[in-house]
């Protein structure tokens, strides 16, 4: 794990906007308002947040005090254990003393930066209550094992997302949750606009990008048999920078989606006649 | 009788054979002396006085004695004149084809063989004096073979004829009627050295064999027939298979080879039946080997006849044959990514039989069954992704999306069919050469299956029209103008091909093809032909042909499905989307006939259940359906018909695709008999109610190891302690916590609808009266009650409290006649609501036939694990043991049924299905303890009980 303090965003990730989000999130993040970014897997979420969080800390949109910001964008991978102890932060020992450790949420309420809670729906009902304070008008974070109530620096803002197809019905958000966030809705990108992305993140040649992007909303027509996702484009991406380095397409698209989506034989067998039906044999 | 004597007495009788006497005699008075005149004078008068026709014998006693004279073999005249007297004892008729058989031979030069001819003869004619014809007979057929044969033929044919002429007089005529000089008499002299009737039975079936087999065949055949009919079994069935056959050169050349391998002729008849499904060459031995080696002749026997699962098996991986099962969810998957519908794939099938033209509805795309028209699985496999790819194409190009204006163009046409027909050529061409601009690697698999296609392209018939349209197909498959294209049309060809090639550009849409056909059109219709079914060309192997106007229909009706269920999805237009649905109306059936019998009887079925409210969204939309039904009209689809294997414990193998189940929802209905059994047993009801709402999810499950919980996890806090204690960060995991457990259960009741179920149930007397909360307190008297009645009213109980429950189950029956006819009612099935109809169905069950349950335990199990659930429970409740009078080859053994029976249950349970038989035979031990193990299946004495067991079986199978 990288040292936080080395860890910051030099490189304006790349990002190709699909609709009004980027205008939409400028605009919620000029009023502070909490984002909540909802769409499957892989179709650009946290590359759209680390756009805009460089946009905003080190870009056109910066400004003195975002730019003093060491880590603008602090994103936690939420799963079921994880705890409002592990956002806040905990009391760990150290030799003989227990020594305080913030949590990436108080971090952020600190400094001003983003919070990015990935997933949010899978994290505990604890950590989930925390976001109340911070998401409406009194943006406070109360730290209970300090006996402390942090007031939420003015540049801080809160962004969650999650995937409404992928979890079940007892693991979805709450209204009371729900109703504190602005949402913005993504999705896989058109065919074009697709191959733009990838012909960007990994160099290969627009045809291809094409053929990739084609294949990709073909696949996605699977949704509901074992993958409800359908594959990301982040997969296709990953099958274009093996297919630039040499590597077969057909032998890229069985190792980055064929194998990766779904573990039922029928089903990868079922893409791999769609890849051959795309791309030729070798 | 002296010359003039004799010529006087001929006179009388005939004038020819007067004329021809006096004729003869001046030679015979001239070469042998008065004495020898006079003795066959004698004859001649004999001969003549014989009978009716006796002037025949003489005639033809005086045609012999002229070619005796002129061969210089007047020594035999007196002796053979007299022979031929004494056959005439009866009749003329043995003489006179004596007389003409002999004077034949002499004319043919060879009358040195009338010794050995005449021995026989005599033979025959001391045997059966009185079988006149039989005797003539003989001397036709000896004289015709001496005639025609070699010495040697006639050699065997007469020892033949010595030996079968002491055997019987059946086989005697036999042989003789069907002696022919064609015959390879050495050979059957051969055969009948091992048994005589063996020799007529391959003269019987020479000429056929002859026909069907070539001579070199038959001949290197010979050996085989002689050691098959040494052995203990009939060689009829063979000789019938070769016949049959008809076995190409090639194909012969590897049988025969084969064939020395075969003791046994049943199975060599078995190979020989099913030669023409053999792949011919090497690949053949190998299954061959396989075959011969099998555990027992059973199993061999059934191996060679295509019956075992194992012979198909390996017999299509030598083939690399495909068949559309293996690869039908690939298929389904691949065409719902391809084209974002969920289609079904079925196989094609024409008259009940497999067919092997592509094609679809609009809904479902039909494939041929099995594919092996190449040697190897992946080219077969191309070749069925290929059909697929180009049906995928029709939706993918627009060719349906448009379907209702390209309809309405052609109607525009004066020649319709034509323009029709034209049309669909035309767009299947678009099609494929679409999909080979989009899709770079469907190319290569394209191009070959279109070559192919290609290849099996036939001249057509001799029609102008035709053949024009011929052209059209294969530059449509990348072909050229064919050779022999008339020269007079020539022009037009070319014209239509430079048309078609406008189609061929990336990016062509159906509104090119809109504009092309009338050019093509006018080509054709300027040559003023008609256009005739016979003189159509062939379609193209792997396009198949659709019927747009179903295709049409289907897809408006799955449009107007889709509008209902968008409505809110209230019940009253699921109800109708349900109806709607194409799966649930013979689409094909509805071309033709009366609109308003069709709309009307829809109608009526909604009305029992749905009021429309007038004016309502519901009431717009029924309007809208009648009149996409307007001119047609259709009748409840037929049962759809599932093919399964059978467990054969004999071969130890399984017989391939040896069942039928029909599946059946048309099912009389009595839906007052549900809710009269919900009445009548309120108190019973109650109780398994009660009983399995036990089963409700309330049930919580532990989750330990969790950082909050309702309780404290005391070893896990222990080491938590002891952690920090150390110095080490504890885990705070260290609660147990209490998750609510969902119930995720699929349930089938499977009831035994045989005949023996009509059985009244005989109650024993009561001694005591019951008092209430006893079972069958306030109950009718059972005694009045059939076996199917109580387990109807079981399953009406359990459906009941299902309902409540939430589980979701189905309700079937089982039963038919013969394993191509085995019933399976589906009364209620899974998802499907408890509402009249269903109720009706449930009610209606009846006693029917036999009781093959193998296939309904397959069939149910199929069924079960569609659901997915997590939990799947089959019940099923029967009456005796599976029986049905082809349910194995001895129909007095229940042994192959219980084996299969006991087969089907293993095979549920390795798909995940949970079985239990509960059966009212109070023998039902016997059986049920080979079928199922201990814990799955129950006897039941009392039947009164059935009810509550059945509720605690289903409680036990999924709590």
């Amino acid at each position: 794990m990288n040292k936080q303090e080395n860890y910051t965003l030099r490189e304006a990730p790349f990002y190709l906007p699909l609709a009004d989000e980027v205008e939409l999130f400028s605009a919620a993040y000029e009023e502070r308002l909490p984002v909540l970014l909802k769409g499957p897997t892989g179709c650009g979420k946290t590359r759209f947040v680390e756009h805009m969080a460089h946009r905003l800390y080190r870009g056109e949109w910066s400004n003195p005090e975002r730019l003093a910001v060491v880590n603008p964008l602090q994103t936690v991978a939420c799963h079921e254990d994880l705890s409002a102890t592990d956002l806040v932060g905990r009391f760990l020992l150290q030799g003989d003393e227990t020594v305080w450790q913030d949590g990436p949420l108080t971090r952020s309420v600190k400094e001003g930066a983003i919070c990015y809670l990935d997933e949010i729906v899978e994290a505990r009902k604890d950590s989930t209550v925390l976001i109340h304070s911070l998401t409406d008008h009194r943006r406070i974070l109360p730290v209970e094992k300090q006996g402390l109530i942090l007031d939420a620096h003015k540049n801080f803002l809160l962004v969650i997302s999650y995937n409404p197809g992928y979890q079940n019905v007892l693991k979805d958000l709450k209204p009371s949750t729900r109703q504190r966030f602005i949402a913005i809705d993504f999705d896989y990108p058109e065919e074009e606009q697709e191959a733009n992305i990838i012909v960007h993140e990994s160099g290969i040649d627009s045809a291809m990008a094409l053929e990739l992007a084609m294949l990709g909303a073909r696949i996605r027509n699977l949704r509901q048999h074992g993958f409800d996702e359908g594959v990301s484009t982040r997969l296709l991406v990953y099958a274009a920078q093996l297919i630039t380095r040499g590597v077969s397409p057909l032998k890229a698209c069985d190792a980055a989606i064929c194998k990766a989506v779904s573990d039922d034989i029928e089903v990868q067998h079922a893409i791999a006649e769609l890849v051959t039906t795309v791309f030729p044999t070798d | 009788m002296s010359v003039n004597e004799t010529r006087i007495l001929l006179d009388k009788v005939s004038v020819d054979a007067s004329k021809q006497f006096s004729d003869v005699a001046v030679d015979v008075t001239r070469l042998v002396s008065e004495d020898g005149a006079d003795q066959w004078a004698t004859l001649c008068g004999a001969l003549a006085s014989s009978g009716w026709h006796g002037f025949e014998a003489t005639l033809a006693y005086l045609t012999l004695t002229q070619a005796m004279l002129s061969d210089d073999s007047v020594k035999r005249l007196l002796a053979s004149g007299h022979f031929g007297c004494d056959l005439s004892n009866q009749t003329s008729e043995p003489s006179i084809a004596y007389f003409k058989g002999y004077a034949a031979l002499i004319s043919a030069g060879k009358g040195a063989f009338y010794g050995d001819i005449e021995d026989v003869a005599r033979l025959v004619f001391t045997r059966y004096k009185r079988a006149a014809t039989l005797v003539a007979d003989y001397f036709r057929a000896a004289y015709g073979i001496a005639l025609h044969c070699s010495p040697r033929d006639l050699t065997a044919w007469l020892e033949l004829g010595r030996e079968l002429a002491n055997v019987n007089r059946e086989m005697m005529q036999s042989f003789l009627k069907l002696s022919s000089s064609k015959m390879p008499w050495l050979f059957i002299r051969k055969l009948a050295r091992v048994t005589s009737s063996s020799s007529i039975t391959y003269m019987q079936f020479h000429d056929s064999l002859q026909k069907s087999c070539s001579e070199d065949l038959l001949i290197d055949l010979q050996p085989l027939f002689l050691k098959y009919i040494a052995g203990e079994h009939s060689i009829t069935p063979f000789y019938e298979a070769l016949i049959k056959a008809r076995l190409t050169r090639r194909s012969a050349i590897t049988i025969t080879d084969l064939l020395h391998r075969f003791e046994d002729v049943r199975l060599a008849t078995a190979l020989v039946s099913n030669a023409e499904k053999l792949p011919m060459g090497g690949t053949i031995d190998k299954w061959v080997a396989e075959g011969l080696g099998q555990k027992s002749f059973v199993a061999s026997e059934a191996f060679f006849q295509l019956e075992s699962s194992r012979s198909q098996e390996l017999l299509e991986s030598l083939r690399g044959q495909v068949n559309l099962q293996d690869y039908k969810r690939v298929m389904l998957l691949y065409t719902e990514a391809f084209c974002g519908r969920r289609l079904t794939i079925e196989p094609s099938v024409e008259d009940d039989e497999p067919h092997w033209l592509p094609h679809t509805d609009g809904q479902t795309i039909f494939l041929p069954d099995s594919v092996a028209y190449f040697p190897t699985r992946a080219e077969n496999f191309s070749y069925l992704k290929v059909a697929l790819l180009h049906q995928l194409g029709l939706f993918e190009f627009g060719t349906f999306t448009n379907i209702a204006k390209s309809r309405h163009l052609i109607k525009y046409f004066e020649k319709v069919p034509l323009a029709d027909y034209l049309y669909n050529l035309l767009e299947d061409a678009r099609v494929d050469w679409q999909l080979e601009h989009k899709f770079r690697g469907a190319r290569p698999a394209l191009a070959k299956q279109k070559e192919f296609a290609l290849s099996l392209r036939r001249v057509p018939p001799d029609s102008l029209v035709g053949r024009l349209l011929e052209v059209v197909i294969q530059v449509g498959l990348d072909g050229t103008i064919p050779d022999w294209i008339d020269t007079h049309v020539k022009l037009e060809a070319e014209l239509l091909a430079e048309e078609i090639f406008h189609l061929r550009v990336p990016g062509a849409t159906v509104e090119d093809t809109h504009r092309v056909l009338p050019v093509c059109y006018k080509i054709l219709i300027d040559l003023e032909m008609t256009l005739a079914t016979e003189t159509l060309p062939d379609p193209v192997i792997y396009r198949g042909e659709s019927d747009t106007d179903i295709v049409m229909l289907n897809l408006a009706l799955l449009d107007l499905k889709e509008d209902f269920e968008v409505t809110e999805g209230n019940e009253d237009s699921m109800s109708i989307a349900t109806l709607l649905d194409p799966k649930n109306a013979d689409i094909k059936a509805l071309k033709d006939g009366d609109l308003q019998d069709m709309a009307g009887m829809l109608v009526t079925e909604l009305d029992v259940d749905l009021v429309p409210e007038e004016g309502g969204e519901i009431d717009e939309l029924m309007n809208k359906f009648k009149d996409v039904l307007k001119g047609f009209s259709g009748q409840r689809k037929e049962a759809h018909r599932f093919r399964y294997d059978e467990w054969d414990y004999l071969i130890d193998d399984y017989r391939r695709h040896w069942c039928t189940l029909h599946e059946i929802r048309d099912i009389d209905v009595q839906p007052e008999f549900f809710d009269d059994t919900l009445r009548e047993y309120s108190q019973v009801a109650r109780n398994v109610r009660k009983q399995l709402n036990m089963l409700k999810p309330e049930l919580l499950r532990k989750v330990k190891g969790v950082v909050d919980g309702e309780e404290l996890d005391l070893e896990r806090a222990v080491e938590s302690i002891v952690d920090r204690k150390s110095g080490i960060t504890p885990d705070e995991r260290i609660y147990i916590r209490r998750e609510r457990k969902e119930r995720d259960v699929a349930a089938l009741f499977l009831l035994d609808m045989s005949a023996s179920t009509d059985d009244v149930i005989v109650s024993e007397q009561q001694e005591t009266p019951l008092v209430d909360g006893e079972p069958g307190y306030g109950e009718s008297n059972p005694s009045e009650k059939r076996i199917i009645d109580l387990e109807k009213e079981s399953v009406i109980l359990m459906s009941d409290a299902l309902e409540e429950l939430g589980d979701n189950y189905s309700v079937c029956g089982f039963s038919g006649y013969g394993r191509d006819e085995v019933e399976y009612f589906l009364c209620k099935d899974f998802d499907e609501p408890l509402n009249h109809r269903s109720k009706g169905r449930i009610g209606g069950i009846k006693p029917c036939r036999s009781t093959r349950m193998g296939p309904a335990i397959r069939h149910a199990t199929r069924s079960l694990v569609k659901t997915e659930c997590r939990v799947k429970a089959l019940i099923i409740i029967s009456d005796g043991y599976p029986q049905d009078f082809d349910y194995g080859k001895d129909r007095n053994s229940k042994e192959y049924g219980i084996m299969d029976t006991m087969k089907s249950l293993t095979e549920s349970r390795e798909q995940g299905v949970q079985s239990f038989c509960l059966t009212v035979d109070p023998s039902g031990h016997d059986y049920l303890r080979s079928m199922c193990q201990d814990a799955e299946y129950m006897v039941i004495q009392d039947i009164k009980q059935l009810p509550n067991e059945l509720s605690k079986v289903y409680r036990s199978l999924t709590g």
